[in-house]
């Protein structure tokens, strides 16, 4: 599509070029030799000149007026014809009184010339670009319609593939039979601990799976989400990991993307605490600066550079920031040292 | 003899809860040595000449199946994992048993029948199996060697490595202040090297193109690679030469 566009405009530019040149040998043939060749009484090459050069200048109007009917836009357009008919006007003037002072059968020819150039070819040229150019701007906006329906087409797809995945990366079986390996060990030795992460474990499924549906949470619902599932990490983890909540200011009833503040905490939990002995520590904070929604998660552990980066978490979360809130919004991840990654979302609130 | 039992698992108290119900299930066993990560485990096989280790896969420094393709047959191996998604590659790769957690007290003694049914025999040798079936598992890149000068292990992280050579039927493994040799080949280290930092340069050696300071080629079969902190140079064979170009 875009290919037929750059086709489109590359062809225009060419006969713009083209007409320019044209105009510009007629302007340089026409008018020295006519008056040179007039001079010297040279008439039949005096003739010659004159009528190569008017056919040269029929052919030309054509052209142009074809191009500003179905080509060029806009205020260039009326432009383009104006100069065409003014350029035409003049070559015909021209052609008149160069013919005027001969003899009659001569003064004759000049007025058949003239005549035919304003009654004939005029309004024939001008119906038949008035029929390109509106054969042109249908064939146009087909393109268009088509691209448009192939663009919601797409974009419908890439929502439910979006929901298919943010399903699969939710519901992580891994997480969900370790947790109940943990509930397992935990009923034998610490009811009261199991009973404490079965809680938890409870809170966590209960805001994931219905909410799977919603693309917006509210930040309290996505705040307990996300300390449901810190919790059992914790409770898994032990001392290999701890966090830390914070909310500045008073932010009101906000709505964000389900699952934003999650996918980052879980891919931090992944990729940075457990896969190092020592561990780590997650910090998030939530403030409101002027009309955004400032949300950072910092973190130490083992350096998020590469398997992080390209993640299929993050990917997720750049289609969704952008398919939610059309380039309004933003994340950027940058690591502040071998050990610490910080990933910060900005949300637009109203 | 005393029977000494392996335990990693990086979640202390998963961990915990198997060697109870394993020690319910084999009360014979004098021993089980737990650890929570992956080089601890090979550094404990080693160390404790073990023969049965239960491993976790996820697990921090080095996954179980990076320790597996480390114990090369040393040892039988368990898997312990929280999610069987990976149970029959890990049959064919040749390990003992396939545990999945929470794995119940009458699950682990069928592991512990199996365990003693196959104790008199030699372990299978995972390092090759592994090494073909590599993609279809979440296993990484290697990122430490097991390599040994006279009675002392080294576990090397592959970032230290300048080089890898052939001498007689072991391997050196090259770093700044030492250079201990592994018993794994060239072709085994290679096939679990990232290819983007490693390469063969001839027939006995491969590279840690990361430490190379300065290529000098010089026509056709000249090309020298100067490594940082290694006086002198290493010539790349002509097959091997081309790859160079390139950069």
């Amino acid at each position: 599509m875009a290919e037929r566009f750059e086709n489109l405009r590359r062809e225009r530019r060419l006969y713009t070029r083209l007409s320019t040149i044209s105009i510009l040998i007629i302007l340089v043939l026409i008018i020295p030799f006519t008056t040179y060749s007039q001079f010297m009484k040279f008439k039949l090459l005096s003739y010659f000149i004159l009528l190569t050069s008017y056919g040269f200048a029929v052919i030309v109007t054509y052209i142009l007026l074809i191009i500003g009917f179905a080509f060029v836009k806009g205020r260039w357009r009326w432009l383009l014809i104006i100069s065409v008919c003014l350029f035409a006007s003049s070559v015909a003037l021209l052609v008149y009184f160069t013919l005027s002072d001969k003899t009659i059968t001569q003064k004759s020819w000049s007025y058949v010339l003239f005549m035919h150039y304003f009654l004939n070819f005029f309004p024939i040229s001008l119906i038949f670009s008035l029929i390109l150019y509106q054969s042109r701007t249908e064939t146009l906006s087909k393109e268009k319609q088509i691209t448009h329906a192939k663009q919601d087409e797409r974009r419908l797809r890439d929502l439910a593939e979006m929901k298919l995945r943010v399903l699969q990366a939710q519901i992580e079986p891994h997480f969900l039979f370790n947790t109940l390996a943990h509930l397992d060990a935990l009923i034998e030795d610490d009811p009261s601990e199991a009973s404490i992460l079965l809680g938890k474990f409870i809170t966590y499924l209960r805001g994931v799976t219905p909410l799977v549906k919603k693309a917006m949470l509210s930040l309290d619902e996505e705040i307990t989400l996300s300390r449901s599932y810190l919790d059992i990490q914790l409770s898994r983890l032990g001392g290999r990991m701890s966090y830390d909540i914070k909310v500045v200011g008073k932010i009101g009833s906000a709505e964000i993307p389900s699952f934003i503040i999650l996918t980052l905490v879980e891919n931090a939990v992944k990729h940075a605490i457990e896969k190092t002995v020592k561990g780590g520590h997650i910090d998030i904070e939530i403030k409101k600066e002027l009309k955004a929604l400032i949300i950072s998660v910092n973190n130490t552990g083992l350096s998020l550079e590469s398997d992080w980066k390209s993640g299929t978490g993050l990917r997720n979360i750049k289609q969704r920031l952008e398919s939610l809130y059309e380039g309004s919004a933003k994340m950027s991840l940058q690591t502040l040292s071998d050990d610490r990654t910080s990933a910060v979302l900005t949300l637009p609130i109203n | 003899m005393t029977l000494k039992v392996l335990i990693a698992d990086d979640e202390v108290r998963l961990a915990r809860k198997l060697s109870e119900r394993l020690k319910k299930c084999w009360p014979e066993i004098d021993e089980i040595i737990m650890v929570h990560d992956g080089k601890a485990a090979l550094e404990a096989i080693e160390k404790h000449d073990l023969k049965i280790a239960f491993l976790d896969i996820k697990m921090p420094e080095m996954t179980g199946l990076e320790v597996a393709w480390h114990i090369k047959g040393k040892c039988h191996v368990v898997f312990v994992t929280a999610y069987n998604e990976h149970a029959i590659e890990a049959f064919e790769i040749g390990i003992l048993d396939y545990l999945v957690k929470p794995a119940a007290l009458d699950r682990i003694g069928d592991t512990v029948v199996r365990i003693k049914d196959r104790l008199a025999s030699k372990p299978l040798n995972m390092t090759k199996n592994l090494g073909k079936i590599k993609h279809m598992m979440p296993l990484d890149y290697l990122r430490y060697i097991k390599a040994s000068s006279g009675v002392t292990m080294f576990l090397i992280p592959v970032g230290d490595i300048l080089f890898f050579s052939t001498e007689g039927r072991y391997t050196q493994v090259k770093t700044k202040d030492k250079s201990p040799l592994t018993n794994f080949t060239l072709k085994e280290l290679g096939s679990m090297l990232d290819p983007g930092k490693f390469w063969r340069v001839r027939g006995s050696m491969i590279v840690n193109i990361t430490k190379v300071e300065k290529i000098e080629i010089r026509g056709r079969d000249n090309t020298k690679l100067y490594l940082t902190g290694v006086p002198e140079p290493i010539t790349v064979s002509r097959v091997y030469a081309g790859q160079f170009k390139k950069i």
